[in-house]
């Protein structure tokens, strides 16, 4: 039963590696938008295998390097924002809770609450970001990052959903 | 407005309408934290959804935004959808990152009596008076959806005033392409709103003075308004007044189901929650004061601007650059200033002097007064240490001792005055 499961992950993996690759190769046309975020979509679900990306139900990841957390929102949540127009981040040095308010994006005229996926204290925000919102349509997962933090609870990140949980998520969301 | 809203209702639907109808008066508390929304709750189906209209019984902008954001914070929506209609005396409204300084002009409000408020959604500055009716929509996050509310107020006009009007790919309400109504939200977990101005009779004059726009030298990454031209809708039909939209708006509400939009009718509508007048104070919703004063709040209303920098010239005048000995001719440099103003406060002031100043005889180039406005707040203190300045620098020019350095003075003074004319256009 167990083993069933893991092979089953193992092949939506190899199948969307395999999608990234056909995604970079066969399209020597331009690729219209749809296919460019199936193609991101894909190519950062195979790097979550490689990184360890953690999502939350409101749609934030973390993604661990030593103590420190690297949060953003997630493809699925920049997609349903539009295109953002101010990042209202954290500010270095200041403590965030888990599930707490700690900032917020503005798109489309509607300020979306940004929540922490992680407690801590933040070390670092992305002032590229700040500076240039669109950063977190066109790259969510890598140019788009919010804000750095030094975890005070890391076993948080246990109870946070992998890439495979969080693509299922999104579908039962769905329905 | 409580009266008002009692003799339109019973005189309309005293027969049809038997008991929904719930105006309460009582100041004991009617709203407790402990009602609450488990975090993370999801909507109920649409049959098991209640409806109800809650009209503000203050026009304090400051006490309706504390009530809007009270309601967010505490209250189950996943049940029970909620419009709250309200009305505020002459305000500016800001949106949550804009800069109060680059939206409105600030001698206009004050000769009019205007206050400025930043409400905690997104979008750009609406100007609101007795002539514009408010509308927020409550509902649970999942739900949320800004089109079906907007659709509803489109059918309330056309109903009831027969005016046609469309939504705009902005998702403002226009008649023919002015708009009427503007719109902005919040969303957050479990709750989120959306909020919409109507505009009925506001005072056009203020309005445009108000929010007009002029060259300030401002260079900010805050969200930029959009400015349309706008129409009352007393001018497309006389007939409407604030007191009717108010009531079509609450019934058009209530007779339609909440998620579909599907219309009811009166037997719909008399099963609803009906219409509720509210009073924005610690009585009725303990913990409200204390969300008020943040939102009066020097903090809030300019503290939360996002960084900016201000940026101005001025020609140099023939007096000061006269003492250079350079020809006059080729005198035509400028003084640059910038201000760099950081969650409200002056972090940092440039000014790039020109040659002519600089050899200027006695001139050193750093006025003390560069160093003073460091730390203080944009701009009105930084006005008033600007103010003492040049207080003392005509009063060196007076005094005999100074009158040997009087290009000095005069360099001074004009970097200061240059100063103040920078943060006075703003």
């Amino acid at each position: 039963m167990v083993t069933g499961v893991h092979v089953l992950r193992a092949t939506q993996r190899a199948g969307r590696a395999y999608q990234a690759v056909k995604c970079l190769t066969n399209n020597s046309t331009r690729l219209n938008t749809r296919d460019w975020d199936l193609c991101h979509r894909r190519l950062f679900s195979s790097s979550e295998i490689l990184y360890g990306r953690k999502y939350t139900d409101k749609h934030e990841w973390v993604q661990m390097e030593g103590k420190i957390g690297t949060v953003g929102i997630s493809h699925y949540a920049q997609d349903a924002l539009g295109d953002v127009v101010y990042a209202q981040l954290p500010d270095v040095g200041q403590d965030v809770a888990q599930k707490e308010e700690c900032g917020a994006l503005e798109s489309v005229k509607a300020a979306s609450e940004l929540y922490s996926p992680v407690s801590g204290k933040v070390v670092e925000k992305n002032a590229a970001v700040e500076e240039k919102p669109g950063l977190i349509n066109m790259s969510c997962y890598e140019k788009g990052w919010l804000f750095k933090v030094e975890l005070s609870k890391p076993e948080e990140v246990e109870n946070l959903m992998d890439e495979d949980q969080y693509q299922q998520f999104l579908k039962t969301n769905d329905q | 407005m409580a009266l008002v809203m009692k003799s339109v209702l019973a005189s309309r639907f005293c027969a049809s309408f038997r008991t929904a109808v719930l105006i309460k008066h009582s100041s004991s508390a009617k709203f407790s934290i402990a009602a609450a929304g488990k975090k993370g709750s999801h909507s109920a189906p649409e049959e098991d959804i209640k409806k109800s209209v809650f009209i503000s019984q203050s026009k304090d902008v400051f006490s309706n935004l504390a009530l809007e954001d009270w309601m967010y914070r505490n209250m189950d929506f996943s049940k029970h959808h909620i419009l709250m209609l309200w009305q505020n005396s002459p305000t500016v409204v800001i949106g949550r990152h804009q800069n109060p300084w680059l939206e409105a002009n600030p001698q206009v409000l004050s000769e009019n009596g205007v206050e400025v408020a930043r409400r905690n959604s997104g979008g750009g500055t609406v100007y609101h008076d007795n002539g514009n009716l408010n509308l927020t929509f409550f509902t649970a996050r999942d739900v949320y959806n800004r089109r079906r509310n907007l659709d509803l107020v489109t059918r309330a006009l056309f109903r009831e005033f027969n005016l046609y009007s469309q939504v705009n790919s902005r998702e403002d309400i226009v008649i023919n392409g002015n708009k009427i109504s503007g719109t902005a939200s919040k969303l957050g977990n479990p709750n989120a709103y959306h909020h919409c101005t109507i505009l009925v009779n506001v005072d056009k004059t203020v309005l445009h003075d108000a929010l007009c726009k002029h060259d300030k030298g401002i260079t900010t990454t805050a969200t930029a308004s959009v400015p349309s031209p706008t129409v009352n809708l007393q001018e497309v039909n006389p007939n409407v007044s604030v007191e009717k939209l108010l009531s079509a708006l609450g019934w058009e509400f209530l007779r339609s189901s909440p998620l579909s939009l599907k219309d009811g009718g009166l037997d719909y509508a008399s099963a609803q929650g009906g219409f509720q007048l509210v009073n924005p104070t610690e009585d009725w919703f303990p913990g409200l004061d204390k969300i008020r004063e943040e939102f009066v709040s020097w903090a809030w209303r300019y503290g939360r601007t996002p960084e900016f920098t201000v940026s101005r010239s001025f020609p140099v005048p023939h007096l000061i650059a006269r003492e250079s000995g350079m020809p006059l001719k080729d005198v035509k440099e400028e003084l640059a200033i910038s201000l760099k103003v950081v969650k409200g406060v002056i972090e940092d002031v440039t000014l790039k002097i020109p040659p002519s100043m600089m050899s200027a005889r006695g001139f050193t180039g750093d006025a003390e007064v560069l160093t003073s406005l460091r730390g203080k707040r944009f701009c009105e203190s930084a006005m008033e240490i600007l103010g003492e300045s040049l207080g003392q620098s005509e009063s060196q020019t007076l005094s005999p001792e100074q009158f040997g350095t009087s290009s000095e003075t005069e360099g001074e003074r004009f970097v200061a005055d240059c100063m103040r004319q920078t943060m006075m256009a703003v």
